[in-house]
């Protein structure tokens, strides 16, 4: 069967910004993406190093969305507009185990609706350069625990189900730009230290871990190798995905 | 499945946005099978139109004014629902902001829409949690059941502040779930795609995409509220 309308071709990935908040994952990311031939900017809340090894470093506060465009905006000045946009920030609080009952209006409001707001506003700002500039991927990262839900952790679930759903529709929305939206369930191994101590729901398989490849997944390797492929040509056939990458705990859908 | 399997007499559920569209239909459903219902709904006269449908059928119903954004409308609700009928067995949270029939650009949406939308949909999840928790533990067959909707599962190029919305309730469905399992209540989501009050202004707006819509559907219709989306939440209540 044919197509009315072919798959835009992309320009392979020579511009990739990674925003993230505290952890580090930015330098992991920026070293992976660097090494894949991308010219990389950091975009983070909290100030880790100098600019080094072809990454730069760029200050975000994720207060509003002005200031969010206004990080994006310095980073674009610098290295030109993004063909890639790799996305791994939600504030800590969300990640500390919490009984539902004793989560307070502030810490919710704070942490829950903080956490959208930050994605909306990198989407938004990703979108109002890449709009101009003939499309390009945006990929969301977060632990692959999402997809089946962990005790204690109500806002953090909550948020990665939204971030998945609002990536579908960001998918629906911009595709006709030329711009595709994936999310990335990450293991979470050390990925995400502060989870190692949550009580996560162990993958399906009877026994005990590691997953079948032996090893969970990273960011500097993993997670940018499958941010350049989906950036690249060849990954230009795929919009609105959930990719899970976690060393095939779960193999779910 | 026997009758006696189908009864909900002598338990008792609240429903929010019980005064219209699916809310209504579920208040309806829960009535029917023997259930005491307290509908909680923001505009009483709503919840009214509701509660008479309600003892038309012999059924019993309590109304309660309550806008779900705010944590202490619903914790009222719950504390008059526990002193009308002595208890609390079933909580089902429906209510949604009226915002959601409205197509949007995701790169329009601003803090304030989001906000307002977010209020009523996890703001109001959480307050409901919170507030039932200790009466769903009293319970022997304590049910906690989230409307989420089928954009929430693949997303919604008409409206994404509404998808990423219902996509989060799944995530706090599941969260819950695996919480309050030990406790012995069930935590569910029900996705539906029905034919809503917001689903309607939207066709109402868009005609041309009603029939193009109603084509993904095999049976060519959207869920009925009572029927169809009832007889889920039913499937869940009942033993």
């Amino acid at each position: 069967m044919s197509s009315a309308s072919p798959i835009p071709q992309v320009r392979e990935s020579s511009v990739a910004f990674v925003v993230t908040s505290g952890a580090n994952v930015g330098t992991r990311l920026g070293r992976g993406l660097t090494r894949g031939g991308s010219r990389v900017a950091v975009l983070e809340d909290t100030p880790v190093g100098e600019a080094s090894d072809g990454i730069g470093r760029y200050l975000i506060s994720f207060a509003s969305r002005a200031q969010v465009l206004h990080a994006f905006d310095a980073a674009v000045a610098d290295l030109g507009s993004p063909q890639l946009v790799v996305l791994s920030a939600l504030p800590a609080d969300l990640f500390v185990p919490t009984d539902s009952a004793s989560i307070s209006p502030g810490d919710w409001a704070s942490a829950v609706q903080g956490a959208a707001k930050i994605t909306l506003y990198c989407l938004q700002a990703a979108y109002a350069h890449m709009v101009k500039s003939g499309g390009g991927t945006i990929v969301c990262v977060g632990p692959s625990f999402a997809l089946v839900g962990a005790a204690r952790l109500l806002g953090l679930s909550t948020v990665l189900e939204a971030q998945r759903a609002l990536v579908k529709s960001a998918a629906r929305q911009w595709g006709r730009h030329g711009i595709r939206t994936h999310w990335i369930a990450l293991g979470v191994g050390e990925n995400y230290p502060t989870l190692q101590t949550a009580s996560l729901p162990n993958g399906p398989e009877l026994g005990p871990p590691p997953p079948p490849l032996g090893r969970v997944p990273d960011f500097e390797q993993d997670v940018a190798g499958i941010a350049t492929f989906l950036a690249s040509s060849a990954g230009c056939g795929l919009t609105g995905t959930s990719l899970v990458a976690d060393g095939g705990d779960w193999m779910v859908p | 499945m026997s009758a006696s399997a189908l009864s909900l007499a002598g338990r008792t559920a609240l429903i929010t946005g019980a005064g219209g569209g699916i809310g209504r239909g579920l208040a309806l459903a829960l009535a029917s099978a023997g259930a005491n219902v307290t509908v909680a709904v923001r505009r009483k006269a709503t919840g009214d139109e509701t509660a008479a449908l309600i003892r038309a059928e012999g059924g019993k119903v309590l109304v309660v004014e309550a806008d779900v954004a705010k944590q202490v409308d619903v914790q009222n609700a719950v504390a008059a629902t526990v002193a009308q009928f002595s208890g609390l067995d079933i909580v089902v949270h429906n209510a949604n902001a009226g915002d959601s029939a409205h197509p949007v650009a995701l790169e329009e949406v601003t803090e304030e829409s989001w906000h307002a939308q977010a209020r009523v949909t996890w703001d109001g999840a959480l307050w409901l949690a919170q507030a039932a928790l200790e009466p769903l533990k009293r319970s022997s067959a304590g049910r906690f059941i989230l409307l989420g909707s089928a954009f929430g599962l693949h997303g919604a190029g008409f409206n994404p502040v509404y998808a990423a919305l219902k996509g989060g309730i799944k995530g706090f469905t599941k969260s819950l779930a695996r919480e309050w399992g030990p406790f012995g209540i069930t935590v569910n989501a029900i996705q539906p795609a029905a034919a809503t009050e917001p689903a309607e202004v939207f066709f109402n707006q868009y005609p041309e995409v009603r029939a193009a819509f109603m084509r993904n559907f095999p049976m060519g219709r959207m869920g009925r509220h009572r029927e169809d989306i009832g007889g889920a939440v039913l499937a869940i209540c009942c033993d």
